[in-house]
């Protein structure tokens, strides 16, 4: 269960979510829509545990996004709005770190890296990826952990048609 | 590392001429050791916001892991390659000077502690800057005067006393003092003090930087 | 904006920290209103309230394209007239915000309102329950 009651997070005097409250059930595909600065990553950060909010509940896959908030990690992977990989590291290297501090002991990197056509280049250094190899590198890992909940933040960003 | 050096040679081997009774480079060795170590170990803060900035730290705090651990094994990470260099003007130092051989392990330890006490210290100003050029002006106003109030290049006793107030606060005047009375024989403060205080604030900061780094957010 | 509307079980229209609308597609954009249907005809036209367009076209506003259709093949054989070409446009996603805001965006770039927001909002944000 995901469950967002009145949540309100304020930056400094800018109030950027003023009361946001939905529920997304089980097997549902959710998605926000709204222009730039609405306040949808500030939404997926407060839920994916990055960001604390000034007041309002959260609840992630049944876990309270504050309280129980290494709960939460367990349950989700994200694709960030921003590159989030480590350039000097390749594909591979990526994927084996993820692996490692998610505790997954025999990650299937191959399974991953195959359906987005990375598995040729993974020892590739990321730096010389275009911006869509580094989102579907980012896709791939943040499915390696198989998070009950996946967070896309703008996913089609910078991918290449 | 190549700073110390020439601080060595020619810090101290020039002074040394001038301070005839004295020897001066057998006082500046223990000094240099852990200004090499400190140089090196106040900068590790680095890595976190090189993340910071390229993105990856998202990664990292979005992770289930242990916080606290991931950025304990970095701090002494840092700190085990700050001893490493630190090792080597040792050696360099052992061959200009002769200083007592037994003391280069209690030295060495009182070198960890002081780069796990800066590491962490590091690590503490890095997630409260926003930008790598935002830490790199912080370090820049606090590295000549931990030094200079470090009694590592004069000695503290010889210092004005609200300087001597400045020295005493700075943690790195125990680290510096410690392993000059291994090494060098010479001595200003109770040598249990040194262990003490710098045990205390080593333990104090790497516990701050352990809780900054488990609380910190992306904000 | 296609993604979204391809993949998205429920959609939250976000405006200022604030979600204005949620719900399905389909519910979002009854929000806005009516489906047109455009229909050119070999014929006479009849049986259904209509517009003729200048370039002989006919204009149906319906309530749902996709349940008027087969209603509207019934109707050819009952009157008697061939249907040579339909096209209809639903409401986008781009004027469901536009209807629930009611806000001009001023853009340096310039167009239409509709080109900015579409451009603007081309981005969406997922959560996918599994
Ligand atoms: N760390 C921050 N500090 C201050 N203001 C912020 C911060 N992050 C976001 N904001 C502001 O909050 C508002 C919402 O931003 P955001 O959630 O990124 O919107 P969206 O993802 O919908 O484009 C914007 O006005 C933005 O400038
Ligand atoms: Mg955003």
């Amino acid at each position: 269960m995901i469950e967002v009651e009145n949540l309100v997070k304020r930056f400094g005097n800018l109030t950027a979510l003023k009361g946001i409250s939905f529920k997304v059930k089980r097997g549902e595909t959710f998605a926000f829509l709204g222009p730039n600065g609405a306040g949808k990553t500030t939404t997926i950060h407060i839920l994916t545990t990055l960001l604390k909010p000034t007041s309002g509940r959260a609840v992630v896959a049944g876990y309270d996004v504050v309280k129980e908030e290494k709960e939460v990690r367990k349950m989700i992977g994200i694709v960030f709005q921003d590159p989030s990989l480590d350039r000097d590291l390749t594909a591979y290297e990526n994927m084996l770190i993820h692996a490692g501090v998610y505790g997954i002991k025999n990650p299937r990197i191959d399974e991953m890296l195959k359906p987005v056509e990375l598995w040729d280049i993974r020892n590739k250094v990321v730096r010389f990826f275009s911006g869509g190899m580094q989102r579907r590198l980012e896709i791939a890992r943040a499915l390696l952990h198989e998070p009950e909940v996946l967070f896309l933040d703008e996913p089609t960003l910078g991918l290449d048609p | 590392m190549i700073n110390s050096i020439v601080w060595l040679i020619f810090f101290g081997m020039g002074w040394s001429g001038f301070m005839r009774g004295l020897n001066y480079l057998r006082f500046l060795a223990p000094g240099i050791f852990m200004i090499t170590i400190f140089s090196h170990s106040v900068f590790s803060g680095i890595s976190v916001i090189w993340d910071k900035e390229l993105g990856f730290l998202k990664e990292v705090l979005v992770a289930p892991a242990s916080r606290k651990e991931s950025i304990a094994g970095r701090i002494i990470g840092d700190s085990i390659i700050a001893i490493v260099q630190g090792i080597v003007i040792l050696t360099l130092s052992f061959l200009l000077v002769r200083m007592n051989v037994l003391g280069i392990l209690p030295s060495i330890v009182f070198g960890f502690l002081l780069a796990i006490a800066f590491s962490s210290l590091g690590v503490c100003i890095a997630l409260r800057t926003r930008s790598m050029e935002g830490f790199q002006m912080i370090l820049s106003i606090l590295i000549l005067p931990l030094i200079f109030l470090s009694g590592a290049i004069f000695p503290i006793d010889a210092m004005p006393s609200w300087m001597k107030v400045l020295a005493y606060l700075n943690p790195m005047t125990y680290a510096v003092d410690g392993a000059r009375v291994y090494l060098s024989g010479m001595r200003s403060l109770p040598i249990l003090l040194d262990w003490v205080i710098l045990s205390a604030v080593t333990a104090l900061s790497l516990g701050l930087a352990m809780v900054s780094f488990e609380r910190s957010t992306i904000e | 904006m296609d993604e979204a509307e391809r993949l998205a079980d429920r959609v939250a229209i976000i405006d200022r920290g604030k979600i204005v609308a949620i719900g399905s597609v389909e519910e979002l954009k009854r929000l806005v209103g009516r489906d047109v249907v455009y229909l050119k005809v070999k014929g006479r036209f009849k049986g259904v309230e209509h517009t003729k367009l200048p370039d002989g076209k006919i204009k149906v506003d319906v309530e749902n394209a996709m349940a008027f259709i087969p209603k509207l093949f019934e109707l050819a054989s009952k009157k008697g007239f061939k249907i040579l070409e339909i096209e209809y446009r639903r409401p986008t996603l781009n004027d469901v915000f536009l209807h629930l805001t009611g806000r001009e965006i001023r853009d340096e770039r310039g167009g239409s309102i509709k080109e900015i927001i579409a451009r603007r909002m081309r981005a969406f944000t997922t959560i996918i329950y599994r």
